[in-house]
């Protein structure tokens, strides 16, 4: 039987691998269920990080300095090429064919497919991140 | 549930070799460790750093500049996109270590000044040490750098940092940063540069008349080792306590990872040359004094604070090194700023360790 997102969303196209130019990732901490970026104890004194509260108003932090991102709400990372193989692999694997993503990515993969089967921007929550990088990691093994 | 925060930023020990003897060194530094990383494995250990996010490497020592490789290291760095800081005592700066620097596209350089002249000579135990940091600062600043200033308050500088603020807005120094001395490594055996609660007490009257009222086109003066609790500015978002562990770690130049290059040897979290930094982060068991606080852990200074719920008991080094325990720190600033009669701080909270 075909997923309930493969039924409603099959005119959505595939997930490419991203080119060069698009191979950041950026990790949403304002959605991290756990966060606690605070300021730094050895960092050089020009640019302390500072601490803001997300506009939400929860109680969440995220970092902010000029030396980041341009984007102060998250922090752009560059993951390998595997990590990127995985996500597009499982989450066309998932939308496409069917097939549940394996039980420690299965959050994450279903996470970015929402974004991906709804137009937006794909951000990638901390602990998805954590997730999928220790998969491939421990796949590499 | 895995954990979810990342090393942002990194302190890295690039040598434990350092060119001075300083009387409050925490680390005790002078000689190298031994079997400190090759250019090869620092390098290795680089590569490991772009997945677990980290948007800052500061090389500390020791003295960073003695190591032959750290362009090496800085540049891979750099290649990375990873940004890059040093803190130095100045005195191997030259043109072509500038050049260098330049290269490296080096973040931010942070030198000690810890007194006026005479003090500052002798905490660093050279005579002229002083001056050549001096020169240092306007070496960088006549290349273009903006090198920041580190002051570690003791007993015997508390009294010059109205001086030493007038003396770097005079040479033109933009950010000044501020931090009590920690009782561990040489300073704790330090005879006269003892950290006592009348210092702190004059630690936080200071900042009160000039951190608040620093403008912004003046010395811009900042906070560390849970100074934060009283800067005026985090009122509205207060001080969530330290940071190791959860979003910054530290390097020791032996590969080793601990939660801060300020926390005693003998509690680091693992070996690069055995484990990836990313295991030894996300091993459930690593940096378990900051990762499952909880309000009972609050040793005898902290407990009964209405603020420890926000701090978590202050910085976990001076805590530690003073007590022997995290979350129970006598150096607070927060307790000594509420004391109205600063000169009985002493008999109302002596500090000791226990």
């Amino acid at each position: 039987m075909a997923s309930k997102a493969a039924t409603v969303y099959k005119a959505v196209k595939k997930m490419a691998m991203p080119t060069d130019e698009e191979i950041n990732v950026l990790v949403d901490y304002k959605n991290a269920q756990i966060i606690n970026i605070q300021v730094m104890y050895l960092g050089p004194i020009g640019d302390r990080l500072r601490v803001l509260k997300v506009a939400t108003g929860e109680d969440i932090r995220v970092i902010e300095s000029e030396s980041f991102a341009s984007d102060k709400a998250v922090i752009s990372a560059r993951p390998k090429k595997e990590f990127f193989q995985t996500i597009v692999d499982h989450t066309n694997a998932y939308l496409f064919e069917s097939k549940e993503p394996p039980a420690e990515i299965a959050t994450a993969i279903k996470n970015i497919a929402d974004d991906h089967l709804n137009g937006r921007e794909i951000v990638i929550r901390a602990g998805d991140y954590a997730s999928i990088q220790n998969y491939v990691r421990n796949k590499g093994k | 549930m895995i954990f979810e925060g990342f090393p942002i930023r990194i302190g890295w020990e690039l040598t434990l070799a350092c060119n001075l003897r300083c009387n409050h060194c925490a680390s005790s530094a002078g000689v190298q460790r031994p079997f400190e990383l090759t250019t090869k494995e620092a390098l290795k250990i680089c590569d490991q750093f772009p997945e677990l996010l980290v948007q800052q490497v500061d090389f500390t020592g020791g003295e960073p500049l003695l190591r032959p490789d750290w362009a090496d290291i800085a540049i891979h760095l750099r290649d990375m996109r990873i940004a890059t800081g040093m803190v130095t005592n100045g005195l191997l700066l030259d043109s072509n270590t500038i050049d260098s620097l330049k290269e490296s596209e080096m973040h931010n350089i942070a030198l000690s000044i810890d007194g006026l002249e005479e003090t500052h000579d002798i905490i660093r135990g050279r005579k002229g040490a002083f001056n050549e940091t001096v020169n240092g600062i306007k070496m960088l600043q006549e290349s273009n750098f903006s090198p920041s200033i580190i002051t570690t308050v003791n007993n015997l500088n508390i009294h010059e940092l109205p001086q030493i603020f007038s003396l770097l807005k005079d040479i033109g120094v933009r950010s000044w940063r501020i931090q009590p001395m920690m009782p561990t490594g040489r300073g704790k055996g330090s005879t006269g540069l003892e950290v006592n609660a009348c210092c702190i007490g004059q630690l936080v009257q200071f900042i009160k008349s000039y951190g608040f009222k620093s403008a912004k086109n003046s010395v811009q003066i900042f906070y560390g080792d849970g100074l934060e609790i009283i800067d005026e500015s985090y009122k509205e978002e207060p001080w969530g306590g330290c940071s190791a562990g959860m979003s910054t770690c530290g390097i020791k130049s032996d590969g080793k990872v601990i939660g801060c290059l300020a926390i005693p040897d003998g509690l680091v979290e693992g070996d690069l040359r055995k484990r990836d930094l990313w295991d030894i982060w996300f091993d459930p068991d690593s940096f378990a004094y900051n990762r499952y606080f909880s309000p009972d852990k609050l040793g005898f200074y902290c407990k009964s604070c209405e603020k420890a719920a926000e701090c978590h008991g202050g910085c976990s080094a001076c805590s530690y090194s003073a007590t022997g325990h995290f979350h129970d720190n006598p150096y607070c600033y927060y307790r000594n700023n509420t004391i109205a009669d600063n000169q009985n701080l002493n008999e109302a909270y002596p500090i000791s360790v226990r």
